[in-house]
């Protein structure tokens, strides 16, 4: 464990080399990072406490949000080249501080129907703001780096953005909210998120983008990646392996959506089974903690095992956590040990999130290498930038989905129903989970069930890369 | 300019798309559930804002509208959900002016959610002594039972309130019903040892 710590931390000495531009883009990302992750720790209470939105209302607005991020991605990734890193990141920032500044007071002066329709026009301005980071990032992190420091760079960006999840939470999230209460707190952790963005402006200012580390990444990308999302979509969706590709992450979206629960679902949970002022933040920073530690530790050592078998016992392990979720509360108080309803709370929320960041350390990674796997050696970043197609469907309807369970099942208020026995299990919180659990649980299955289809496709890949090698390979005499 | 024409073709594209598909779910959804609407007499008394809430407050029946679960807006006011003891004592103060507020104009205090609840008994459960004060000058009744056979009372020691048990025993609420809860929940929460003691005593006492 130690030396695959060491082993990790040891790559980054070749960072020495890199120019400052280099680590301006990282304290964007760190900026960045913290104003977003606060931000959707708290964006459905926000809406609800703050904007009078109902539990409906707001999952489907964190989904909307969610969606049309995902769709501003697509559009964007091509203005960076056309545009340059500087001027991307401007325009980026400037929506996010507006946005931002825009959900921070909007509350407090406006109110009715303008508060409502101004909160919606923020979120969608702030998903286009958002949409401009990732891209313009990795392009930046290109730029600024050479061939043989850029995987540990990007391995650092990966890094960072994860420890500002970390502090997003504990730090932030719940400093804020247990300082200022609930009301003022969630206005203020918006506030916070448009400070961090004039940070971010800051930092551009001083980038300067000619400080290119490889001279074949001056020129604007001329490959693939570089062109536009709609013209690729046409091109590969005829190709009958792109198609097995959306329905192989189509059928695994059960589990990969449990991921956006912790935004969607799981704020407004926690402060209804357990209380209003519960540390939220200092759950979910757990999840990114886990990843961090996972990501020196743990990497290097499950690297070793098959991929396809990866995908399998990750998306089980993350599919079960959910289980502890999902049964009978009082199971979880026959454990020794845990005496009353709080105590029950707080370990299947913790059992949870531990177990489902286990699981994810080891699926999630692997999504990404079965996708270049099945993808033709042309078109990978294609199908990498159109992979993300499933859950830009799913997202929204998730949102939908889970206001309307959170209004059923988990309502404010039924902790004190579940406190006096009025809540049978079919009314419960537990049982909203074990409809998500089942969802959840189609996805390992439906892994094994394509396991040929899956399999032969990477065994094809295989045998064409072993006969192209051999084919170039210099004949010895 | 015209290199910039094709990207914004197709973020407008995206953003259409994108657009028709939210309000499809939209449509789809608001089908499946009959109410999606917050309330925002309702939203006003979460947020501790008197002048809204008077506002919204337009006659008795506004007062007394439930919502999908059967609970009106002063069962809204009496129910506070916090584990930090100033900010549930700053709330609790907001929330019995709201309360006077909800009774001067009209609304009726015994009505009971679908499960059975008064706004008494959350107040009970939420432990607002000051609350708990305005719905019993205002006429509250004590002896509503919910679909369990909870009383306020008993609600109240069971989590432990011990200003609401007080507050109830003067105005004459039966403690017997409530002792045999108190063994229970005090083995479930020994942290609330100190309160069920005081709880205890009360109860021998009245």
């Amino acid at each position: 464990m130690l030396k695959a710590a060491q082993n990790y931390f040891a790559e980054f000495k070749v960072l020495q080399s890199v120019t400052k531009e280099f680590w301006l883009t990282n304290a964007i990302i760190f900026f960045d990072s913290l104003a977003y992750f606060s931000m959707m720790n708290i964006l459905t209470l926000y809406l609800t406490a703050n904007c009078g939105f109902s539990d409906v209302e707001s999952g489907a607005w964190t989904g909307i949000f969610s969606l049309y991020l995902t769709a501003f991605v697509f559009a964007v990734g091509s203005i960076c080249d056309a545009i340059g890193v500087k001027r991307s990141f401007y325009f980026g920032m400037l929506m996010l501080i507006a946005s931002r500044l825009g959900l921070g007071v909007a509350p407090e002066l406006l109110k009715g129907a303008s508060l409502e329709y101004t909160v919606k026009g923020m979120i969608i301005l702030l998903a286009l703001g958002s949409a401009f980071i990732t891209p313009v990032t990795s392009t930046a992190l290109r730029r600024f780096t050479s061939k043989e420091n850029r995987s540990t760079g990007f391995n650092v960006y990966y890094l960072i953005m994860n420890v500002a999840a970390i502090f997003a939470g504990f730090a932030v999230t719940d400093g804020f909210r247990n300082s200022l209460g609930e009301l003022k707190g969630n206005l203020a952790i918006l506030d916070f998120g448009f400070l961090m963005s004039i940070f971010c402006f800051v930092c551009v200012y001083f980038i300067n983008e000619h400080q290119v580390a490889d001279e074949d990444e001056r020129a604007p990308s001329t490959d693939e990646k570089a062109r536009r999302p709609i013209q690729i979509f046409k091109e590969v969706w005829k190709e009958s392996a792109f198609r097995k590709l959306v329905l192989f992450l189509a059928l695994t979206l059960g589990v990969r959506l449990v991921f956006t629960h912790q935004f969607l679902v799981m704020p407004k949970y926690y402060t209804r089974v357990l209380h209003g002022d519960f540390d939220l933040g200092l759950a979910n920073s757990i999840n990114p903690a886990i990843i961090v530690v996972g990501l020196i530790l743990l990497i290097p050592v499950i690297n070793k095992y098959n991929t396809f078998k990866l995908i399998v016992v990750g998306m089980t392990i993350s599919a079960l956590s959910l289980l502890f979720m999902a049964v009978p509360i009082e199971w979880t108080l026959a454990i020794p040990g845990i005496r009353n309803l709080d105590q029950a709370y707080l370990f299947i929320i913790y059992s949870q999130i531990i177990v489902f960041a286990l699981g994810e350390l080891i699926f999630s990674p692997r999504f990404t290498e079965y996708i270049s796997v099945v993808a033709p050696k042309d078109k990978v970043a294609s199908y990498m930038a159109l992979s993300a197609l499933p859950m830009f469907i799913a997202k929204p309807i998730n949102g939908f989905i889970s206001g309307m369970l959170i209004s059923t099942y988990s309502y404010d208020g039924i902790r004190a129903k579940i406190d006096t026995g009025n809540i049978s299990y079919r009314e419960s919180p537990e049982f909203m989970w074990m409809i998500y659990f089942l969802l959840a649980a189609l996805s390992p299955f439906a892994v094994i069930a394509m396991k040929r289809t899956l399999t032969a496709a990477h065994a094809a890949k295989k045998a064409e890369e072993a006969v192209a090698s051999a084919e170039s390979a210099p004949v010895q005499a | 300019m015209k290199k910039y024409l094709p990207i914004l073709k197709d973020g407008f594209t995206l953003l259409v798309i994108s657009t028709i598909f939210v309000s499809v779910c939209n449509q789809v959804f608001k089908g499946l559930k009959k109410n999606t609407q917050s309330d925002p007499l309702v939203t006003a008394i979460l947020q501790d804002n008197r002048d809204s809430a008077k506002e919204n407050l337009t006659d008795a029946t506004r007062a007394n509208r439930p919502d999908e679960l059967g609970r009106t807006p002063v069962m809204w006011a009496a129910y506070v959900n916090l584990a930090d003891a100033k900010q549930l004592q700053e709330t609790d103060g907001k929330r019995a002016e709201l309360v006077a507020l909800l009774a001067q104009s009209g609304a009726d205090l015994n009505l009971q959610d679908r499960d059975g609840w008064t706004a008494l008994m959350w107040a009970a459960w939420s432990g607002v002594p000051q609350v708990t004060a305005r719905l019993l000058e205002n006429g509250a009744n004590l002896t509503h039972t919910d679909r369990q056979g909870n009383t306020a009372l008993m609600i109240a020691v069971q989590r432990g309130n011990t200003e609401v048990v007080k507050a109830l025993l003067a105005q004459g609420a039966d403690g017997k019903s409530a002792l045999n809860l108190l063994k229970d929940a005090q083995a479930k929460y020994p942290n609330r040892n100190e309160a069920y003691q005081a709880i205890a005593s009360l109860l021998s006492q009245g």
